[in-house]
This record gives C-alpha cells, sequence and structure tokens, in this order.
C-alpha cells in the first residue's frame, strides 16, 4: 500500500505542480482583459492577505462529501504562509521551510522531498508568496473563458493523465488581487472544490501565527 | 693501463652538431606522440574471461554516476536538501547533470502498464502478501486507512486512483525498484532517506573518471560546494568512482611533489661531492633526459600512444641511463673513457636484450613498457658513447670519495671465504622470506583514495545500499526469451530477491506461471473478498461500486497479455530496462543486477554462478574483474620474468664468453633479487605487478653494477662511479618511500631495498668470481690517483 500510495501522490504532486505552473502559462486568454502580467502585478500590492476558504471533496468511493473550511494567510514582511485547514491541520511555509501541525497542534516531521504531496503545497505556498507562476503548457490545454471572464480551464493534453484529472478550473477574482474558486474534477466525477471568500488586504497579522498553531 | 688518446676538438664539434641535430630529431618526434591516460588501454585483451568482463562492463558505462549526499548539521533538514538543489547549476558547468526526471505523464503511463499487466507481472509471493490484505479483519483496516489518507484536506487524487487498483497490487511490483535505494522520496532529482536527516542528489557525468582533468575540476568544484554548504550548517560528501579517482590523482600528485624534489636534491649533492663539477653533473644527466625522449619517440615511431601511467616507468630508465652518464663522465674527466666503451656497451646489450623479453607480451602495458625502455636504453647508450665526449673536458682529479669507497673495495676484496660466508649468512636468513610472499588479491590495496572517502563510502552503503550495481548475472542469446530465462533461474536457485528485470520483464513462462497463480489465486479468493469488500466499504460508509474497475480487474484472466519491452516505452522504466537488456549483433543481452554489499558475498558470487551450470548465465563483478585481472598479469609476468632471465644469461654468455666473469656478472643481481623479495616476504608485503616490474629494473642496475666491477683491472677507478651510481638511484627511489599513495611507496620500498641488496651483492661476490686485482697492482693503487 505505501509503494501504491506513494507512486499516487507523486501523481497528485506532478498535476497540482501543473496546476500551478499552469497559472503562469502565457496568457492565452484575451491579453486585453486577462494577462500573467496583470495577474502578477495584482499580486504585488499587498504586504499581507488573509482568505477564508472552503473546500469540498465529492469523492465517488465515499457516500458523502467532506468539507473543510480554513484560512490563507500571507506575511510577505516575514516572508511566511500559513494555510489552515481548521481542526485537520495547519501549515506554515516560512523562511523556504515547511511545518506541518495535526489537529492537536503536535507538529508533524516533514522530511523533505519525502512527501510529495507536501512538495507540491510548499510549492504552491511559495507562488502565493512571490507572485511567480511557472509555466507549463506542454501538459495542458489552457482554454480561457469564452466571454472573457478571468477564468481559466486547464485540460490535460495526454489520455493518460485523463484517466486521473479530467480538468481543472480557475477563476480569479475581477480584480485579480487572488483565486476566487478552484474546481479540480478527476476521472469517475472525484471533485474537489474550494471557494475562496473576499480577500483581508494589509491587515494586522500577529507573526506569532507563522510560527505555530 | 694507457690513458686513452687525447680529444679531438674538430671530431667533437663534428659529434656535437650531429647531437644537436639528432637530439632535435628525436624531441620532434616524441613531440608528435599521442598521449593518454586511457587505462583500459593498457588491460591484457588476450584473456577471454577478463576481456568479457571488460566489455560488458564498458558497455553498461555504470561508473558515470555521482552521488552527492547531504545532512543537516546544525541547520534543518530542509537546508540539506535546498543545498543540494542548489548545487545543480554549479555542477551543470563542470559536467555533471541531474538524471533524467520522469515526467507526470510518463509516471501515469507506468500506472496503467503496471495495472493492464498485473497479472504477469505479480508473482505467486506477491499474491500471498496481497492475500494478507484481504483477511477478515486487515480488509477493513486497510480500507480505513485509505478512506483516511483521501479524506485529508491536502491529499486530491488518492481516491481517484484507488478505484483503479484499490489493493495496490502494482505497487508490491514496484517494491524490485524500491529494494535497490532506500530512499522514499524523490522530487526535483533529490532523493529522500526515510530517516528524513539524510537526502541524495545523484548525477549523470558526461566524462569518465579516468579523464584527470575534468575530474580534478568536478572535485574542486564540489570541495567548494561542501566548504560553502559547511558554512551553513550543512555536511555534504561526494560519493562515486570520481572521488576515488581524484583521490589517487591527488595522491600521485602530491607525493611526486614532495618526493621528486627531495629526490633531485640528494641526487645533486651525491653527484657534486664526487664530482666537484657542475658541468660534469649536468653532463651525466643528459643521457637520462635524451633516454626519456627516445623513449617516447620510439613509441611515436612504431605508431603506439604513450600511456601516462607508464612514463612514470620513465623514472626508473632514468636511474639506469644515468648510470651510464656517471660512468661515462667519469671516464672522460678522468681521461680514461677508452676503458669504459666495451662494459658501457655490454651493460646497455644485456638490458636491451632483458627489457626485449617484454616485448611480446600479450599485455600492452608489458608489450609497451619494453618498446619504451628499448628505445629509450639505446638513445641514452648513444648518447652517452658519443655525445658526452663532446661536451665533458679531461680535468683528472682525486676522487673525493677514495677515503670511504676504496677501503671498503679492499675489505671485500680481501677475504674470498669471509665473503662467500656473509653472503651464504644473508641467503640462508632471507631467502625463507620468499616462502612468505603473496601476490596481491584484493586491488583495493592499491587504491590510494584517503581513509576519509573510504569511511564516506562505508557509511553511505550502510544507509543507502549501492549507489549503483557492480554486480550482474549475465546472459546472452539468440533470442530475449533465451537469455531471461536462465537468468531468472539462477537467481532463483542462487535465493536473490527479484531485480527489476525478473519483475518488470519476465521470460514467457515466467508470465505463464505468474498468469496460472493469479488465475488460482482469484478463482479461490474473489468470491469471497468481493462479499466481503461490499460489506466493510458499507461499514465504512464508502460506496463499492466505485471501486468497479478494481473488482472488474481482480478475477481470473483467459489470456492476459503478455508484456514486453515496447510496453514499457515512455514510461520511467525504460530507460532502466533499456540499460539492461540490449541487442549487439542480433543477440540479446540480459544483465540482472545483484545488490550485494557483503563483500564475501560479492567474491563468492562467480564461483557459486559458474557451480550451477546455466548456460549461458555467468556473473560480472567489478571485484571478479580486478582479481582476474591480477591473476591474468600474474601469469604473464612469471613467463616474462623467466624470459628477461634467459635472455640475460644469453646475452652475458654471448658477449663474455668467459665462465667466471659470466658467473660475476648474473650471479649478484640474481643473489641481491632473492635478497630483496625474501626480505620483501619476511615484511609481509603483497607483490602488485608494479613491484615485479620494478624488480627487473632491480636485476638490471644489478648487472651494471656487476658489469663494470667485473674487469678486476678497473675496479678501484670504478669502484665510485658505481657507488654513486646505487646511491644515486636509492636517493632517487627512496624519497618515494615518504610516498601516502600505496603504489607509490611500494615502488619506492621495491627499489630501495633493491638497490642496496644490489650493492652489497656486487661487493661481496663480484671481487669473489671475477677474481682480484693483481697483486702488484694494489701498491700502485696509492700512487694513482683515480679520477673522476
Amino acid at each position: 500500500m505505501r509503494q501504491f500510495v506513494s507512486a499516487m501522490l507523486m501523481i497528485t504532486c506532478c498535476v497540482a505542480g501543473c496546476w500551478v505552473a499552469a497559472s503562469a502559462a502565457d496568457p492565452v486568454v484575451n491579453p486585453k482583459l486577462f494577462t500573467l502580467d496583470k495577474l502578477e502585478e495584482a499580486g504585488k500590492h499587498f504586504r499581507t492577505m488573509r482568505v477564508a476558504f472552503t473546500q469540498e471533496k465529492h469523492l465517488a468511493i465515499l457516500d458523502e462529501p467532506v468539507i473543510n473550511k480554513g484560512v490563507l494567510e500571507i506575511n510577505r514582511d516575514l516572508g511566511a504562509v500559513r494555510w489552515e485547514f481548521t481542526g485537520r491541520s495547519v501549515l506554515i511555509f516560512k523562511d523556504d521551510k515547511l511545518r506541518r501541525f495535526g489537529a492537536e497542534g503536535k507538529e508533524e516531521t516533514v522530511a523533505g522531498g519525502k512527501d510529495p504531496s507536501i512538495q507540491t503545497m510548499a510549492t504552491q505556498m511559495r507562488s502565493f508568496l512571490d507572485g511567480k507562476w511557472g509555466g507549463m503548457q506542454e501538459l495542458f490545454v489552457i482554454t480561457p473563458d469564452p466571454d472573457g471572464a478571468p477564468e481559466l480551464t486547464f485540460t490535460p493534453r495526454s489520455q493518460d493523465l485523463k484517466k486521473y484529472l479530467t480538468k481543472l478550473v480557475i477563476r480569479f477574482r475581477d480584480d485579480l488581487s487572488a483565486p476566487q474558486s478552484m474546481l479540480m474534477i478527476a476521472n469517475g466525477d472525484d471533485r474537489t472544490e474550494y471557494r475562496f471568500e473576499r480577500p483581508e488586504v494589509d491587515i494586522e497579522i500577529p507573526s506569532a501565527r507563522f510560527s505555530k498553531p | 693501463m694507457s690513458a686513452s688518446p687525447p680529444v679531438n676538438p674538430r671530431s667533437h664539434r663534428w659529434h656535437l652538431l650531429g647531437w644537436s641535430l639528432g637530439a632535435l630529431l628525436i624531441i620532434v618526434v616524441a613531440s608528435r606522440a599521442r598521449f593518454t591516460s586511457d587505462l583500459q588501454a593498457l588491460l591484457p585483451d588476450n584473456d577471454p574471461e577478463l576481456n568479457r568482463i571488460l566489455v560488458f562492463l564498458n558497455g553498461h558505462s555504470a561508473s558515470h554516476m555521482i552521488a552527492i549526499e547531504g545532512w543537516a548539521e546544525g541547520a534543518t533538514s530542509d537546508d540539506a536538501r535546498k543545498c543540494l538543489l542548489d548545487l545543480t547549476p554549479t555542477l551543470n558547468a563542470v559536467g555533471a547533470k541531474l538524471l533524467p526526471q520522469p515526467s507526470p505523464g510518463s509516471m501515469v503511463h507506468l500506472i496503467d502498464v503496471l495495472e493492464t499487466h498485473l497479472p504477469v507481472l505479480i508473482t505467486e509471493s506477491q499474491l500471498d502478501e496481497v492475500g494478507k490484505r484481504m483477511g477478515p479483519e486487515a480488509l477493513q483496516d486497510y480500507l480505513k486507512a485509505l478512506k483516511e489518507r483521501a479524506t485529508r484536506p491536502e491529499d486530491q487524487f488518492t481516491a481517484t486512483a484507488s478505484r483503479m487498483d484499490v489493493l495496490a497490487i502494482g505497487g508490491s511490483a514496484m517494491q524490485a525498484l524500491a529494494a535497490q535505494v532506500a530512499g522514499t522520496g524523490f522530487a526535483d532529482g533529490v532523493v529522500s532517506h526515510p530517516d528524513g536527516k539524510h537526502f541524495l542528489l545523484p548525477m549523470d557525468v558526461s566524462f569518465d573518471p579516468g579523464n584527470v582533468y575534468l575530474t580534478a575540476k568536478l572535485m574542486m568544484t564540489l570541495d567548494a560546494a561542501a566548504k560553502a554548504a559547511r558554512d551553513k550548517g550543512v555536511h555534504l560528501e561526494v560519493i562515486g568512482a570520481y572521488r576515488h579517482f581524484n583521490d589517487n590523482m591527488t595522491s600521485l600528485s602530491k607525493d611526486f611533489i614532495s618526493t621528486i624534489p627531495l629526490g633531485i636534491g640528494l641526487i645533486i649533492a651525491l653527484l657534486y661531492s664526487l664530482t666537484r663539477s657542475w658541468r660534469a653533473v649536468v653532463a651525466m644527466h643528459v643521457p637520462a633526459l635524451l633516454g626519456v625522449a627516445g623513449a617516447v619517440a620510439t613509441l611515436a615511431l612504431v605508431g603506439k600512444n604513450v600511456p601516462l601511467p607508464l612514463i612514470g616507468f620513465a623514472a626508473t630508465l632514468l636511474g639506469v641511463a644515468v648510470d651510464y652518464g656517471i660512468q661515462m663522465t667519469a671516464a672522460l674527466r678522468s681521461g680514461e673513457h677508452r676503458h669504459i666503451h666495451a662494459p658501457l656497451l655490454r651493460s646497455c646489450l644485456i638490458s636491451v636484450c632483458a627489457f626485449s623479453a617484454l616485448v611480446p607480451s600479450p599485455v600492452p602495458a608489458l608489450h609497451v613498457l619494453g618498446i619504451m625502455v628499448v628505445g629509450g636504453l639505446v638513445v641514452a647508450y648513444l648518447s652517452a658513447r658519443w655525445l658526452l665526449p663532446a661536451v665533458v673536458t679531461m680535468e683528472p682529479m682525486l676522487d673525493p670519495w677514495r677515503r670511504v669507497t676504496v677501503p671498503i673495495l679492499h675489505w671485500c676484496e680481501k677475504s674470498a671465504g669471509r665473503n662467500l660466508l656473509v653472503v651464504a649468512v644473508l641467503t640462508l636468513c632471507l631467502a625463507p622470506g620468499l616462502a612468505h610472499l603473496r601476490m596481491i588479491n584484493d586491488v583495493q590495496k592499491m587504491d590510494g583514495s584517503l581513509p576519509s572517502t573510504r569511511e564516506a563510502l562505508d557509511r553511505f552503503m550502510e544507509r543507502w545500499g549501492t549507489l549503483e550495481s557492480s554486480n550482474f548475472l549475465v546472459a546472452s542469446a539468440d533470442t530475449l526469451d533465451h537469455a531471461l530465462e536462465p537468468v531468472a533461474q539462477a537467481r532463483r536457485r542462487l535465493g536473490l530477491p527479484l531485480s527489476s528485470i525478473e519483475q518488470f520483464l519476465p521470460s514467457d513462462e515466467e508470465q505463464t506461471r505468474r498468469s496460472q497463480a493469479w488465475n488460482r489465486f482469484w478463482s479461490a479468493k474473489g468470491d469471497d473478498f468481493r462479499t466481503r469488500f461490499t460489506a466493510d466499504c458499507s461499514v465504512l460508509k464508502m460506496r463499492a461500486v466505485a471501486f468497479s474497475a478494481s473488482l472488474d480487474r481482480y478475477r481470473p484472466v483467459d489470456d492476459p497479455p503478455h508484456i514486453t519491452m515496447a510496453d514499457w516505452k515512455d514510461t520511467p522504466l525504460e530507460l532502466l530496462l533499456s540499460k539492461l537488456v540490449t541487442r549487439n549483433a542480433g543477440a540479446w543481452q540480459v544483465a540482472s543486477p545483484v545488490d550485494l554489499i557483503d563483500r564475501d558475498a560479492i567474491e563468492k558470487l562467480p564461483q557459486r554462478v559458474s557451480d550451477l551450470k546455466l548456460e549461458p548465465v555467468w556473473a560480472a563483478t567489478r571485484r571478479h574483474f580486478a582479481a582476474r585481472l591480477v591473476e591474468v598479469l600474474k601469469g604473464d609476468l612469471g613467463k616474462r620474468a623467466l624470459a628477461i632471465s634467459l635472455a640475460i644469461i644469453v646475452a652475458v654468455v654471448l658477449l663474455v664468453r668467459r665462465s667466471r666473469p659470466s658467473l660475476a656478472m648474473l650471479l649478484p643481481p640474481a643473489i641481491a633479487l632473492v635478497w630483496t623479495f625474501g626480505v620483501l616476504g619476511w615484511m609481509g608485503e603483497e607483490l602488485t605487478p608494479f613491484t615485479v616490474i620494478v624488480g627487473a629494473f632491480v636485476g638490471g642496475i644489478g648487472i651494471d653494477c656487476a658489469v663494470f666491477l667485473t674487469q678486476p683491472e678497473d675496479r678501484e677507478r670504478l669502484i665510485s662511479p658505481v657507488i654513486a651510481c646505487i646511491a644515486t638511484a636509492i636517493c632517487g627511489t627512496g624519497a618515494m618511500l615518504v610516498a601516502h599513495h600505496p603504489l607509490l611507496s611500494g615502488v619506492g620500498q621495491t627499489l630501495s631495498i633493491g638497490m642496496s641488496t644490489c650493492l652489497i651483492a656486487c661487493l661481496l661476490l663480484t671481487p669473489v668470481v671475477a677474481g682480484r686485482r693483481a697483486a702488484e697492482q694494489r701498491p700502485a693503487d696509492a700512487l694513482r690517483p683515480p679520477a673522476v
């Protein structure tokens, strides 16, 4: 099982990495409405940000959906990101290091590349911090919203990848300051949806929040 | 004795002009020689077994890998990992690249191939392991763990992937890969150790470790990186052949730098004390320098490459050639050079005959050495005989060493019985040491790697296992199946676990066996499993129907598709398998890696495979290659030693044509060699091919001394130059005793002992056997000052 899960995690890592990278894809969308430059530029104008989110996992193997709520906090002065799934886990990324705390607040060992899933989270958090997104169009066909809305749809190019990920849709807020929603649809209609609330920008976030839960 | 005729200045000018042109020609030809550091070109190619392993190991180019291990010492584990990642751009610039990393698409395709071919990929024992997860309680625990994992907020694809192979049977097959390296994670090219502390950056290097310059550059870069990392609290350790090669080259360079100036200084001091003339000291070395150029030019003329490792023996050639220079210069300065011509020619011819015996050797190293030394000696002799008279003028003076050397000679000439008694006692004491002599059987003992390098490798192997396999079971056949089947059979009979070859590319026969086991397994347990699975899912609020793809797969299959190399195309396994399965000239070759750490087991592997009598399977191990190489060299060196001895005896007998002088020339070096190797035997030293070759040089210089001391009438005049020859050789080679490299210090030790025993044997035996000077000559010694 461990081997299998490891392999699966690797795929997760790759696919999620693609998501991160795909966000940085060349602006194939209408350049007048939605460009990568605008996206990056919009992300630069805050020192701190807090955005609450709800994650809904609709998994075909489970009778009921799994709903997690949480908060994403960013402090650029500290170079830190806190990604909290309320009551489940807290991930803190600071000084280019990722720490993971369990539901009881106990720190769990995060061994660098040991868990690719964690590494993927670290990559995403790093991107939140510096606002830079790498490009990776070779794996996905990136389709802009036909009506010009700030939305990108990523469809895997390879049939093999399509067995795991059908599509990924990212919707940004109109002012491009943060993502508004993200929907991942996997084969067999496994769906994971993130809905982000309105972000609070340049607010006071105690630095202790980036040290421990 | 009459003095030599006075020199003719006009004739010397012509000689000088001729030699200037000749030297220029030699240097021009030598400069056109192709120098090579390719050690493999020096290896024997006449032994089928050795050749087979060499061709195989070359084809696998396994040694082109380097690994940098990192761990935190004060910093955090993430710092260590980041430190390794940061290294890659720097190392790219010096020829090391990250290993090809699997793309997400190739990983997904791999899982697809695994799932499609489960019945032919999973062995019966692996199915038994799967069966343990299907027990009444085990299955529910397993599903509970799966659910827990899939519902983690940060996990996104476990649920999707598990639907296709819920029992992770494909993962069982992947264990064959996991067994090779202890790492559990692989991200951005860095492998993580299960201890969470150690990380590994494996890299592919574009050049051979034998490329001295590039290897040094790579290692310098890594040393600098390790130093910088240390300041950040991260320890970096380099593992791989490049570090060992660099250690050896650095050790040799340092040793040469520390010993050569010392040796040269001592030699110059000795020779100056003998001649009291800088011009004479310089002149003594002219034949040696021209001899080395001549040796290189000879190889160039016959179209051979000049192996740099053998240039080290130029120092020994210098030793012989300097003898010519010392004797001739001394004779010229005393005005008695005419008397030196015959012994000089004799000495040269005997040495040439001796080293000619190396030329027919099938071992390229010995063959090239023979050509090189013969060419060098001839040029050295010619220059000593015809160039030195043009540059050395007659300056008779009292021999400064006379106060010491002449009494020694008198003492040695005084009593034949006493000398023979001393020789007999020494021989009785030292000869039994020969019984203790052993040829080296562990090539690692010739390795000059630093202790820290070996310790790092040991620690690495304890932690990670082997970096790359150096041991293989190999089979070649007309079809792939005919090669796969016997290898798998040999592996089973040896009790070795499956390698990636047997796991992912089983023979047709094995695939049929596995699919039969698969069908038996699911026929017996399938229905129970499905019933229990549905019930457990219900208990855990999971939907059994979502796993229908898995449940459909877990059934007997009538005719499952067999897997071939082509199926692994575009998966991360394609590269691995293509290295292990090759096709050359219509024949398939399969190499099944054997990851053994236990040294004893590795040593016994070739014999164990041979005992199986499973044609065409054989074992290719680097250790066996090294042992076989020593064996082949030992055999050829034995033949060459016999040939050299015969050549010397024939040459001496033909040149001298008198029994006593012949014996006087042959016996001392023979006795000296017995003493030398007897001493080495008592010291417990193991012989290397290099010490044996050095033995030949000891014999050569010993004969030179004996040749000069054989003439009773010239003995007193020649004793100081003879002692000077031996003393300079001891100074040059004795300095090597302080070398750290085992090969260099071993050569220095053999030469130093050999030269010393040569001098003692020649002084004790030559006068006894060749005869003492006439009585009337001896009083005159005091009147006629021997000049140098």
